[in-house]
C-alpha cells in the first residue's frame, strides 16, 4: 500500500510495489501515466536528475539513466537494471510521502507596538490596523464566545460572580500568575488570528504572519501610551476601537518609579518560594493555591513592572475585574510575558519551577472548537509549542540603580525629549547572564551596564539560551529576623508623604538556616513536596558570593478602601532632611487591592523588597543608622477629579536581616 | 556580622555538618513552636482518652457495645447513640457542666490546634527569637478561648435541650454535612488562612497575637464549629471523632484543603446514617 499522495491510487505502481511482474522501463509501460509520477518522485530525490525532460511522461533514455542511478546511490544495488522494480517503487513512495509532510511552522513573531507605530502621523501599521479591526469584530454583540471581547475580559475577572467556573481566574499573587496569563494570551490570540482570517480589509500577508504585539515600556521614548491608543478615530476617520476614555494616562510619560525592575533584574532569585514571611521574594511568586487569596505572594515581576503599569495606566486597567476590557491590557501582558522569557534566558536559566503541583495544576478554558480543555503551567514552559517567539529578549536597561533614577529617565522627566522613533531590535547573538549584583558604587551596581542594556536577541523558532549562559548560584539559605517595625497601623487618606523612624535591634549573626533532613528521613515526600526546600549544593553554597547580611523591607496587609492610579514610593531616607539623598526602593502598586480585601479574602495586600544593595551602599557612605531606619512613604502625582487621593491603611512596614 | 562567621558560612565543612544535622536539631532549631504545639495537641488526645476510658469503666459498659461511642462524663451531653439509658444525675448537674465543657476544651484542643501549625510559624517568624514562644503560646491560647467560649454555649444549649432524641441528632449532624459544601464554609476556610499584623515590641506585641488568636479561632468557629458541635452532641465516637479531625485538618493545612469538603460532608452522611441504624 503506497503513501504519498503522488503514488497512492495508481494502479500500476500498486501493482509493482506489491510483487507483481509489471515494470516499467524503455520497453514495458514506457508512456503510462505512472512514468510521469516517477519522474516526478525521481526529482524530489535529485532535482538535478533529469535535467533535459524533467517529467515529461515518456520512460527515455534518461529516465532510464535516472533510475539506474538512483538504485545505485540510494538502494545500493552494484549493477542495477533501468526498470522500475518493487524496490525502486517503495522507497520512491517513502520519498515522495515525506516531501508531502508539512514542514515545521516559522513562529509568529510578537513585536514592539513601538517599533511597528513609532509616530503618530503616519498610517497605522498592517499589524495594528488588524488589531483594532479585530477588536472591534469581537465587540459585535452578535458573536458567540469564546470570540466576544467581553467574554474574554470576563476570563480574567467579572465585576460580580456569575456561577460560571471558567470566569474570573485569573491569578494574581501566586506562582500561577505568569503561566496563567501566558495561557490566556495565547489563547486570546488564536481567537484573534482567526478572526483577522475573516477580515476582508486585512491582507493575506498580515493574515499570514499576525501576532499580538506588546508594549515595551522600558525606554523612556517608549514609555507613553502608544499612539494608536490615544486617538478616539483611527486615521481613516472611523471609530477607533483601542481607545479606552477611562484612562488616567493619556499623552504623559509613565512614572518612571511604576516601570522599576530592580526587585528582580539581575538578582539571584528563584520561581517561587514557599510563604514564608522573611524570604518570600521570588521572581514568579508564591507557592500557593490556585485561588484568588494569596497571603502576599506577589512575585517580583508581577508587583513591577506589572502591577504598577496597570495603576499608571489606569481606568479600567485599574482593577482586576474589568482590566481586560482595554485593549492596551493584552499589549502590556505581552511584555509581561516577555520579560519571563527575558528573565529565563539570563538569570533564570534553570530556575524553571518542577514541581508538579506547579506543573500539573489545570486551568480550563473555553476552546474555538466549544469544547474545555484544560491547560496546564506545563504546557506554556516554553513559547515555541505555542507558535510565538518575541523579536526582543534583550534585558530592559535599570531605571533605578542603587536607588537613583538614572539619567535618561530624569531627562525625560525633566521634559527634555518628545517620543521619538524606535528603531528595530537589532540581534547581535545569544544572551550572557550578568554576574550577581557586586556593590562597587553607583555604576554598574544592581543592574546591567550600557552595553547590557542594548544587548538584543531575536527569537527565532524558540529562543534557546546560548552556550555561554551559566545558571546563577542559589542563593545561601539564611536565617532573617525582624529586626525593625513600624509598630502602629499606619492610615493614609489625605495626600500626604510620611517619614516613619523605625527603631532598629542589630542583625543577627550571618548563620546559615539549618537545612531539613532529606524527605525520607522524614518518613516520606516527593519531588513535589510542598514543604520548603532549603537543602543547597554543597559546592554552589560554599562557593555563593553573598553579601554578609541581607535586608529585607516588607510592608504588610495594606488594605485599600479609596483605589487610584497615583501610587506610593517607599525611599530609605537616611537623611530626612535633604530629600535629594532618600534611595528610592518600590512603588506600592495598588491594582487589585478590591481583589485582596474581598470576603474571601480579608488580606489586604504585602510586599517584601530586598534592600541589600542600597543598605550596604549606605553602610559604606556612612549614612546608615544601624538603631533606626527612615523610611519615607511619597505619593506620586497631582490629585485630581480622576486620580484622587488614596486611602489606605498599611498594617506593618517592617526589616528583616540576617 | 562578623567575618569570621562569614566565612565559617561558607566553610564546605561547616554546611556539609548543617547538612548532617539530624531530624531533632532540625526541629529544635527552626520548628519548636510547632513542636510544642503537637505535643499538646497529643497530650489533649491522651487525656481524653483516658478520660473515655475511665467514665466507661466507671459506667460498668462495654466500651465496644455502643459502636465506639464513649460515655460522655456529662449527662447533659450523655450519649444518645449508644447509651440514652443511662440517666443523668441530678446532684451532679453542676459539675457535669464543667465536666462537659472541660471535654469540650479538651477535644478542641486536640482536634483544632494541629490546624492552625501555619498560623503558628507565622507569628514565630514575625516575632523577635525570645519572644517567639510566648508568642506563639498567646496564640494559641486565644485560639483555643475562643473555642471554649463556644463550648460553653454548645454545652448550655445542650443541657437546655436536655437528652438530644435521635431524629434531632440525625438532622444535626446532616446539617452539619451540608454545611461543609456551603459557600460560607468555603470562604471561612479562605479567611483561615489569612494573617494580621503582629508587633514587634512590648505588650502590643501580645495584644495582636491575642488578637490574632481571636481573629483565627473565630474563623475556624464558622468553619469548624458544626462538625464540633455535633460531634459532641452525639458522645464523641471514637472512630467519628478521628476521622473528623482528620478531614478537618486535612481541609485547613492541605493545599486545595477545600476540596476535602465534600469529603467531610460524606463522612458526616456516614454518621448520620450509622444514627439512625444504631
Amino acid at each position: 500500500m503506497l503513501s504519498s499522495r503522488l503514488f497512492a491510487g495508481d494502479d500500476l505502481l500498486e501493482r509493482i510495489a506489491a510483487g507483481a511482474l509489471d515494470r516499467i522501463s524503455e520497453t514495458q509501460n514506457r508512456f503510462d501515466p505512472a512514468v510521469a509520477k516517477v519522474q516526478a518522485a525521481l526529482l524530489l530525490w535529485r532535482p538535478d536528475v533529469l535535467p533535459l525532460h524533467g517529467d515529461d511522461g515518456e520512460f527515455g533514455s534518461e529516465s532510464a539513466i535516472a533510475v539506474v542511478r538512483f538504485k545505485v546511490e540510494e538502494l545500493g544495488v552494484p549493477q542495477p537494471i533501468a526498470d522500475v522494480g518493487p524496490l525502486t517503487v517503495q522507497r520512491l513512495d517513502q520519498i515522495a510521502a515525506a516531501a508531502e509532510q508539512p514542514g515545521p511552522v516559522a513562529p509568529r513573531v510578537r513585536r514592539d507596538i513601538w517599533t511597528l507605530q513609532p509616530t503618530a502621523g503616519t498610517p497605522w501599521h498592517p499589524i495594528v490596523d488588524a488589531y483594532e479591526r479585530a477588536v472591534a469584530a469581537l465587540r459585535d454583540p452578535s458573536r458567540t464566545a469564546p470570540a466576544r471581547w467581553d467574554y474574554q475580559a470576563a476570563l480574567h475577572g467579572t465585576p460580580i460572580p456569575t456561577g460560571d467556573p471558567l470566569l474570573a481566574k485569573c491569578q494574581h499573587g501566586t506562582w500561577y500568575f505568569l503561566p496563567w496569563h501566558r495561557m490566556y494570551l495565547a489563547l486570546f490570540e488564536r481567537i484573534l488570528i482567526d478572526v483577522i482570517a475573516g477580515l476582508d480589509e486585512v491582507d493575506d500577508d498580515t493574515k499570514a504572519t499576525w501576532a499580538l504585539p506588546y508594549w515595551n515600556y522600558h525606554r523612556p521614548s517608549a514609555a507613553f501610551l502608544p499612539h494608536p491608543f490615544r486617538s478616539p478615530t483611527r486615521p481613516d476617520g472611523g471609530p477607533n476601537s483601542l481607545h479606552e476614555p477611562a484612562r488616567t494616562l493619556v499623552d504623559t510619560l509613565i512614572p518612571p518609579t511604576s516601570l522599576d525592575t530592580s526587585g528582580w533584574l539581575d538578582r539571584n532569585l528563584a520561581f517561587s518560594g514557599a510563604f514564608d514571611p522573611a524570604v518570600n521574594v521570588s521572581f514568579g511568586g508564591e507557592r500557593t493555591p490556585a485561588t484568588h487569596v494569596a497571603a502576599g505572594g506577589t512575585g517580583q515581576l508581577e508587583r513591577s513592572p506589572h502591577n504598577s503599569v496597570h495603576n499608571a495606566v489606569g481606568g479600567q486597567m485599574l482593577d482586576p475585574a474589568v482590566a481586560g476590557r482595554d485593549p492596551v491590557f493584552w499589549l502590556h501582558h505581552a511584555n509581561v510575558d516577555r520579560l519571563w522569557e527575558v528573565w529565563r534566558l539570563t538569570q533564570g536559566i534553570g530556575r524553571d519551577e518542577t514541581r508538579m503541583s506547579y506543573l500539573g495544576e489545570p486551568f480550563p478554558f473555553l476552546e474555538l472548537d466549544g469544547g474545555i480543555e484544560p491547560w496546564h503551567p506545563s504546557d506554556v514552559v516554553e513559547t515555541a509549542p505555542l507558535g510565538y517567539a518575541y523579536d526582543d529578549l534583550s534585558k530592559p536597561a535599570p531605571v533605578f540603580v542603587l536607588g537613583r533614577l538614572q539619567p535618561e529617565w530624569v531627562a525625560a522627566l525633566a521634559g527634555v525629549f518628545a517620543p521619538v522613533p524606535v528603531g528595530p531590535p537589532v540581534p547581535v547573538g545569544p544572551p550572557v547572564p550578568a554576574p550577581p549584583s557586586p556593590v562597587e558604587g553607583e555604576v554598574g551596581a544592581g543592574g546591567a551596564g550600557p552595553d547590557d542594556a542594548h544587548r538584543r536577541v531575536r527569537a527565532s523558532a524558540g529562543p534557546e539560551p546560548g552556550p555561554a549562559a551559566e545558571p546563577m548560584p542559589e542563593p545561601q539559605p539564611r536565617r532573617l529576623e525582624r529586626i525593625g517595625a513600624l509598630d502602629r497601623t499606619l492610615r493614609l487618606s489625605g495626600g500626604e508623604s510620611p517619614t516613619l523612624d523605625l527603631p532598629l535591634d542589630a542583625p543577627p549573626p550571618v548563620v546559615p538556616a539549618p537545612v531539613p533532613p532529606p524527605p525520607s528521613a522524614r518518613g516520606g515526600g516527593d519531588a513535589d513536596d510542598d514543604g520548603e526546600r532549603f537543602a543547597v549544593p554543597e559546592e554552589t553554597a560554599a562557593d555563593a558570593a553573598e553579601p554578609p547580611t541581607r535586608y529585607f523591607i516588607r510592608v504588610e496587609h495594606l488594605s485599600v478602601t479609596r483605589n487610584s492610579d497615583r501610587m506610593y514610593e517607599l525611599y530609605l531616607d537616611p537623611d530626612g532632611e535633604a530629600p535629594e539623598a532618600a534611595r528610592f526602593v518600590a512603588t506600592l502598586p495598588t491594582f487589585g487591592a478590591e481583589r485582596a480585601d474581598a470576603p474571601d479574602s480579608e488580606h489586604g495586600l504585602t510586599f517584601t523588597f530586598e534592600i541589600t544593595e542600597i543598605v550596604e551602599y549606605l553602610i559604606a557612605n556612612g549614612l546608615w543608622n544601624p538603631s533606626s531606619a527612615r523610611v519615607t512613604l511619597h505619593l506620586g502625582g497631582e490629585a485630581t477629579d480622576r486620580s484622587p487621593d488614596p486611602e489606605l491603611t498599611i498594617g506593618s512596614i517592617d526589616i528583616f536581616a540576617g | 556580622m562578623s567575618a569570621a562567621t562569614g566565612t565559617s558560612a561558607r566553610d564546605p565543612l561547616a554546611v556539609a555538618r548543617l547538612r548532617s544535622l539530624p531530624l531533632l536539631e532540625w526541629v529544635r532549631t527552626r520548628r519548636r513552636e510547632e513542636a510544642a504545639l503537637l505535643a499538646a495537641a497529643a497530650a489533649a488526645w491522651a487525656a481524653w482518652c483516658g478520660v473515655m476510658s475511665v467514665t466507661d469503666a466507671a459506667a460498668g459498659g462495654d466500651p465496644g457495645a455502643d459502636g465506639g461511642a464513649h460515655r460522655h462524663p456529662a449527662a447533659v451531653l450523655g450519649a444518645p447513640l449508644g447509651d440514652a439509658a443511662v440517666p443523668p444525675e441530678p446532684a451532679s448537674a453542676g459539675a457535669g457542666l464543667l465536666a462537659a465543657l472541660a471535654m469540650w476544651a479538651l477535644m478542641a484542643a486536640a482536634m483544632m490546634l494541629p490546624t492552625v501549625l501555619p498560623a503558628v510559624r507565622y507569628v514565630a517568624d514575625v516575632s523577635r527569637p525570645a519572644l517567639r514562644s510566648p508568642l506563639a503560646a498567646v496564640f494559641a491560647l486565644a485560639y483555643l478561648g475562643v473555642w471554649t467560649a463556644v463550648g460553653t454555649l454548645v454545652v448550655g444549649a445542650t443541657a437546655w435541650l436536655g437528652s438530644a432524641d435521635r431524629p434531632l441528632l440525625v438532622a444535626a449532624i446532616v446539617a452539619a454535612a451540608l454545611w461543609e459544601l456551603t459557600p460560607l464554609k468555603r470562604r471561612a476556610l479562605a479567611r483561615c488562612c489569612r494573617t494580621a499584623p503582629i508587633r514587634l515590641r512590648g505588650l502590643a506585641a501580645f495584644r495582636s497575637s491575642a488578637a490574632f488568636g481571636v481573629r483565627n479561632g473565630a474563623v475556624c468557629v464558622l468553619a469548624c464549629g458544626p462538625a464540633m458541635a455535633v460531634l459532641a452532641l452525639a458522645g464523641h465516637p471514637l472512630v467519628a471523632t478521628v476521622v473528623v479531625a482528620g478531614v478537618l485538618m486535612g481541609e485547613k493545612v492541605r493545599r486545595h484543603g477545600d476540596r476535602l469538603r465534600p469529603w467531610g460532608a460524606a463522612a458526616g452522611l456516614v454518621l448520620a446514617a450509622g444514627a439512625i441504624v444504631a
